[in-house]
């Protein structure tokens, strides 16, 4: 079947197809040049940005969990302007989306970025207020419903771009987040940023990552994004980017049923440097295979019958 | 270019009871000093693949000499001749053999003496004099691939007395001082690596030093294996272990506590 719809329309953000890829677990696309072609992409969320250049955590950064991995990378980044010069450039060479993923200490922070991109060559504006890796700001936004109301307004009013809000699944309850999120204008949802967890060496009585927790992700988490997806599709009408654990095109799938418009996939990257392509056939394949010629169709399509 | 893909197990061999070699045909140039990410499960789990060292290079035949550490290594260790097995690769810049023109000297440490029998029989098909000394906490493996190319061979073994007792490095100040070497190589365990910077460092010299970290992607994306280098904006830097490593200079290294 030839003529299966992939577009989906993210509230502004056309995607050639829904198969998107997390930031941080792509860089800004070049070390994937060799294995995949970056047309194929629906959409590359780069490696988190921050104002200034950052070197990231020191000592050990990845304990590998059953089936996942915790990572405490801690936003290493060129800073805001390398990635203008150098890599939107780069990028734009290819037929894919932007989406640039923005980071802060500070409200003031996020706004000085979200200016900055205004005038930028990309297409989408990813907040991260969920970072739990960095000391300050991150995840301590993400996780304050006001906070969270008073950064999403103020990026709001500082810029005309497509703008995504990536939340914490760290939080009690989702749906009063992402309520807070679509009411101070957000274009899209993004969800779910790490879980937050932590390793000990039970011979040295030490936890193994220096700031003792880091972000859990990878196949493990995914029954968990599944469950905040469909609670925030039940919350909102904004569109959603699914992630959490998405390794193949069964997963990407369970994420749209859940409520996802698009996904994106982050972890599997890692382990199959052809995640993007293999999972992208694997959708098409279950399209086919339920007769089903629009992939937009997928998004909260659960069989209700008792 | 790296390969993606899978591939048929040409050959494996068991060395002892933790230590093994398998080939592969790759259909790619490869150095001394790179390393291939293999996929060491069929079940998922382990999630993360396992960056192995090339220990051999022969045409396209490619060897790696591997020690069990834990589920993934004892996956690859499982498979026979005949079996297929997915990897990436090769990843890494590799060892620098344009700096070497007379006499060269080798150290490794106990598994770290896999990619350090590569790059010598490298180097002496290029004739080049090679002289190694490598070390173990018990019996030595790849002993006669090391008596094959090695002008001068010392070996050293903590526990096993037919072999001079101790580490390496009580070794090292003896064969630096006998001979003249233009170039100095070595791959083992992190203390092993600090001592022979240190040691080089009271001489003026140094080496091309082949470290390890823990990894994920092992093509540069994830950032999680990296390797603190002097100078740089931060007063130090941060590079990629995978990507601008693993072969690093042993002056321009941080070694952390």
């Amino acid at each position: 079947m030839n003529n299966l719809d992939l577009k989906v329309d993210l509230n502004g953000l056309i995607l050639d197809n829904p198969v998107t890829v997390a930031s941080g677990t792509f860089g800004f696309g070049r070390e994937f040049e060799p294995y995949l072609d970056l047309n194929e992409i629906g959409a590359i969320s780069v490696k988190g940005l921050t104002l200034e250049p950052r070197q990231g955590n020191e000592g050990v950064r990845i304990v590998e969990t059953p089936m996942g991995m915790i990572n405490s990378v801690g936003l290493q980044n060129p800073g805001v302007h390398h990635f203008i010069e150098h890599e939107i450039p780069y990028l734009r060479q290819f037929n894919t989306k932007i989406i640039a993923n923005i980071n802060g200490n500070t409200t003031q922070e996020y706004v000085r970025m979200a200016e900055i991109l205004n005038s930028e060559d990309v297409d989408s504006i990813e907040l991260n207020i969920s970072c739990p890796n960095v000391k300050n700001g991150g995840l301590a936004f993400g996780t304050n419903p006001k906070v969270v109301e008073e950064v999403v307004k103020a990026v709001r009013n500082a810029t005309d771009k497509h703008l995504i809000v990536k939340l914490t699944p760290n939080v009690t309850d989702i749906k009063e987040i992402a309520k807070i999120v679509e009411a101070n204008g957000a274009n899209c949802i993004s969800l779910i940023n790490t879980v937050t967890g932590m390793a000990i060496d039970i011979y040295q009585r030490k936890p193994i990552l220096k700031r003792k927790s880091g972000g859990l992700s990878g196949p493990a988490v995914k029954p968990i994004a599944i469950k905040l997806v469909h609670d925030v599709y039940q919350a909102v009408s904004i569109p959603i980017l699914g992630m959490g654990g998405i390794m193949t095109g069964e997963d990407a799938v369970e994420f749209m049923l859940a409520g996802a418009d698009a996904i994106a996939i982050g972890t599997g990257n890692f382990v199959n440097p052809t995640a993007v392509i293999d999972v992208k056939k694997g959708i098409e394949k279950y399209l086919e295979y339920m007769e089903i010629k629009s992939v937009s169709k997928l998004k909260g399509y659960l069989n209700t019958v008792e | 270019m790296a390969f993606n893909g899978t591939v048929k197990i040409l050959n494996t061999e068991q060395h002892d009871h933790e230590n093994f070699s398998l080939s592969v045909a790759i259909p790619e140039t490869v150095k001394p000093g790179q390393f291939f990410n293999f996929l060491a499960t069929d079940s998922g789990m382990p999630l993360l693949r396992r960056p192995i060292s090339v220990s051999g290079i022969e045409d396209n035949v490619i060897t790696f000499t591997i020690k069990v550490v834990g589920k993934g290594t004892q996956y690859l260790a499982n498979l026979k001749s005949g079996d297929e097995v997915a990897l990436t690769g090769p990843l890494g810049n590799g060892f620098d053999l344009t700096t070497t023109k007379k006499r060269t000297l080798l150290i490794g440490g106990g598994i770290g003496v896999a990619p350090i029998k590569g790059l010598g029989e490298a180097l002496r098909s290029m004739d080049i004099i090679v002289d190694s000394v490598i070390g173990f906490r018990e019996n030595p493996i790849l002993e006669a691939a090391f008596l094959k190319f090695s002008t001068q061979l010392t070996v050293v073994s903590e526990k096993n007395d037919t072999y001079k007792k101790g580490y390496v490095t009580q070794y090292l100040e003896q064969i630096l001082d006998e001979n003249e070497y233009d170039e100095i190589y070595a791959c083992g365990p992190k203390v092993m690596l600090r001592a022979v910077t240190d040691m080089l460092n009271s001489r003026g010299k140094r080496a091309q030093l082949l470290m390890e970290e823990k990894m994920a992607c092992g093509i540069g994306a994830c950032l999680v294996c990296t390797c603190k280098l002097k100078d740089g904006e931060f007063g130090s830097k941060m590079v990629r272990m995978c990507k601008e490593g693993p072969m690093f200079y042993s002056d321009e290294v941080i070694f952390d506590e």
